[in-house]
């Protein structure tokens, strides 16, 4: 025989290394979020289903929006707060019956417009903090883009993933995912800095993308 | 049942905050230690007349002075307006400490923020900018605050393009930081341990030397700053001095730069009584009283439950809510400072660890600590909390429920207690948050 180790035990040495390997990633991900984690550094790729989807809506929102099964995508996967870990973003409409717990100012997700996200000036360095706009209030008619957080190696897909913002007036078509990398840059030195991936869409007939500016959700449109 | 639910389910984190609070109040006891005083006794120029309700009269927590000082004249210095005779610039950003510290008294937060920026080179490591001006013939190297001020064009700062880490940070509070000095560093360094056991490990607060400027060659444990890069008032008041009024002293003599630069270093000079600037507003900060509770809202039923709720769901483990200072006597800042009896012995109640958390809002900017500070910020003090409407580093929530549901990363065991929370408890702990 060439190899003196007998298959059985080859077999339980690879699975020992795979799971211990995946068990040390978990482990060291939940103690640091680590600043050098670079986009779209997931421990495993993983294929979101509908019923995946569904599932984690619901944890976040309960019955308080349904998704948009006639939007195309309906959902998007990707990191877009920069942070390292995998999130979601989906298509939603609310439930009618529910606006109140929608618009509830408790309510366990926050709420924005990012086509009215108020930014620091980045030319400037010291600076009042301008007037940001009230919170939008949803209506019946919305269709919304709910962004679920992911949180450790599993994403959004873990139970504790429960961090999630709410956007208005996202009823874009055309969404999808762009490493921040990719985007083209104008010369603005106010274009902003991106972290993670960013959401291209067309907004009210304006291409843009949709991004992380640090503590909210922002669109910017292309050759701005 | 939810209650019940939430308590089964973290019972160690009940208990352990129950455990660590009852220990530091019979510790407290047992000491003899007493609560420090607390008022917002600092009004801007001191008038005696026509105070607001809940303003007191320029008064001190009794800190005895240097001779030929009074808290009076400390408080006038750090509200002074400065200029070119003094030494303003060549780059700065205000011309007042009371001009971005002051709400709703001198000393207090403010609205006002500012911009550092930098870079992560080819391995991840964060990199402070060089900036050039003077059209290039100058560079103001490796320094992640950029000024927005210059006295004249040519040593203007203007951020690169090839800076994409950018943060901006509010002011800070520094009423009551004479009592948070006086912390032993022992007692962060004990909280940090904790915090694992407490939360099934999922927060574990950093602890982190920094430089006693005034004691060359000495560390202590970071307290002040959203990235704990100062132990020690007297650090802190050189360090802004020269960096947020570009006024050099005796711990910080060399500038920012030399172009239009007309005074010569160190630029802030001892008075008749023999102290600086820097030493006048190291004083006032730490003969300031700690920020006072809203004694009525605190009373209130939903206040008090709110409390508990607080205890409860794991806020506590980062927000601790009691302190007890070092004994009167104990000498800090390598020798530099002895607690006096007005600071030693005292419990306080900040809503703090002054450790460095990732709470998944980090800013990405690196300063006296360890690569992994970079996404790490110090837990807000929560002490004042009512006279505060942009919440976070950065203020860019307005609503407490918003700024709660921002925090990720360690503290998401956390919020997640909190979303299971119902609207009448959830209501409870913000009425306990706009009574601190």
């Amino acid at each position: 025989m060439l190899f003196p180790i007998r298959q059985p035990t080859l077999l339980i040495l690879l699975l020992f290394l795979f799971f211990g390997s995946y068990a040390a990633a978990a482990l060291c991900w939940q103690r640091t979020l680590s600043p050098l984690a670079p986009a779209h550094s997931f421990a495993r790729p993983n294929k979101a289903t509908p019923q995946a989807v569904l599932e984690a809506v619901a944890r976040v929102f309960g019955q308080a929006v349904a998704i948009d099964e006639t939007a195309a995508p309906t959902f998007l996967q990707g990191d877009f707060n920069g942070d390292g870990a995998r999130d979601l973003a989906v298509v939603v409409k609310p439930n009618p019956a529910m606006l109140t717990a929608l618009n509830d100012p408790l309510a366990n997700w926050i709420t924005e417009d990012p086509a009215k996200a108020v930014l620091l000036d980045p030319t400037k360095r010291v600076q009042k903090l301008p007037v940001k706009p009230p919170r939008p209030m949803v209506t019946k008619d919305d269709v919304l883009l709910a962004i679920v957080h992911g949180y450790g190696p599993d994403g959004w897909r873990n139970p504790q993933a429960r961090q999630a913002y709410l956007l208005r007036n996202s009823n874009a078509t055309n969404l999808t995912r762009l490493p921040g990398g990719k985007v083209p840059r104008s010369r603005d030195r106010r274009f902003p800095t991106l972290h993670g991936d960013v959401i291209h869409e067309v907004l009210q007939g304006q291409a843009g993308f949709l991004y992380w500016a640090g503590g909210q959700y922002a669109f910017r449109a292309e050759n701005k | 049942m939810n209650m019940l639910r939430l308590l089964y389910s973290r019972p160690s984190l009940y208990l352990s905050a129950a455990l660590v609070l009852a220990i530091a109040l019979a510790t407290s006891a047992q000491n003899g230690a007493t609560e420090a005083p607390s008022g917002f006794t600092t009004p801007t120029n001191c008038p005696t007349t026509n105070l607001p309700p809940g303003i007191g009269a320029c008064s001190s927590n009794g800190f005895v002075e240097p001779t030929g000082d009074t808290f009076a004249i400390d408080q006038s210095h750090f509200e002074e307006q400065e200029d070119l005779t003094n030494g303003l610039g060549p780059v700065y950003n205000d011309k007042s400490c009371a001009n971005c510290h002051q709400n709703p008294v001198t000393g207090g937060i403010s609205q006002i923020t500012e911009l550092r920026v930098g870079h992560n080179d080819s391995n991840g490591n964060f990199v402070a900018p060089t900036i050039f001006i003077n059209n290039g013939a100058n560079s103001i190297p490796n320094r992640s605050l950029v000024n927005d001020r210059a006295i004249c064009p040519e040593a203007q700062e203007r951020t690169p393009g090839t800076e994409t880490i950018r943060t901006f940070r509010t002011s800070l509070n520094i009423l009551g930081d004479g009592f948070v000095e006086s912390i032993d560093s022992n007692t962060l360094f004990a909280i940090a341990n904790n915090q694992p056991s407490q939360s099934g490990g999922q927060i574990a607060g950093e602890f982190i030397q920094v430089p006693v400027l005034e004691a060359p060659g000495n560390n202590r444990g970071g307290r002040f700053g959203w990235k704990n890069q100062h132990a020690s008032l007297l650090s802190f008041s050189a360090d802004a001095y020269v960096n947020e009024m570009g006024i050099t002293s005796r711990l910080q003599p060399t500038d920012t730069t030399t172009v239009c630069k007309t005074t010569s270093d160190p630029e802030d000079k001892p008075d008749s009584a023999g102290l600086a600037d820097i030493d006048h507003f190291a004083t006032f900060m730490r003969a300031t009283k700690v920020p006072p509770r809203d004694a009525v809202a605190a009373a209130t039923s939903d206040a008090i439950a709110g409390s508990s709720l607080f205890n409860q769901i794991g806020c506590a483990v980062c927000h601790v809510t009691a302190i007890t200072t070092a004994a009167a006597g104990t000498v800090i800042n390598g020798g530099a400072f002895t607690v006096p009896a007005s600071l030693g012995n005292k419990v306080i109640h900040p809503y703090s660890d002054f450790l460095l958390h990732d709470v998944g809002t980090g800013d990405g900017i690196q300063q006296n600590g360890p690569a992994d500070t970079a996404n790490k910020m110090r837990t807000a003090p929560l002490w004042g909390m009512r006279t505060r409407d942009r919440l976070m580093h950065d203020g860019e929530s307005l609503l407490r429920n918003d700024a709660i549901l921002r925090h990720a990363g360690e503290a998401t065991f956390v919020i997640n207690n909190y979303r299971s929370l119902s609207t009448t408890q959830k209501n409870q702990i913000i009425s306990f948050l706009n009574s601190l």
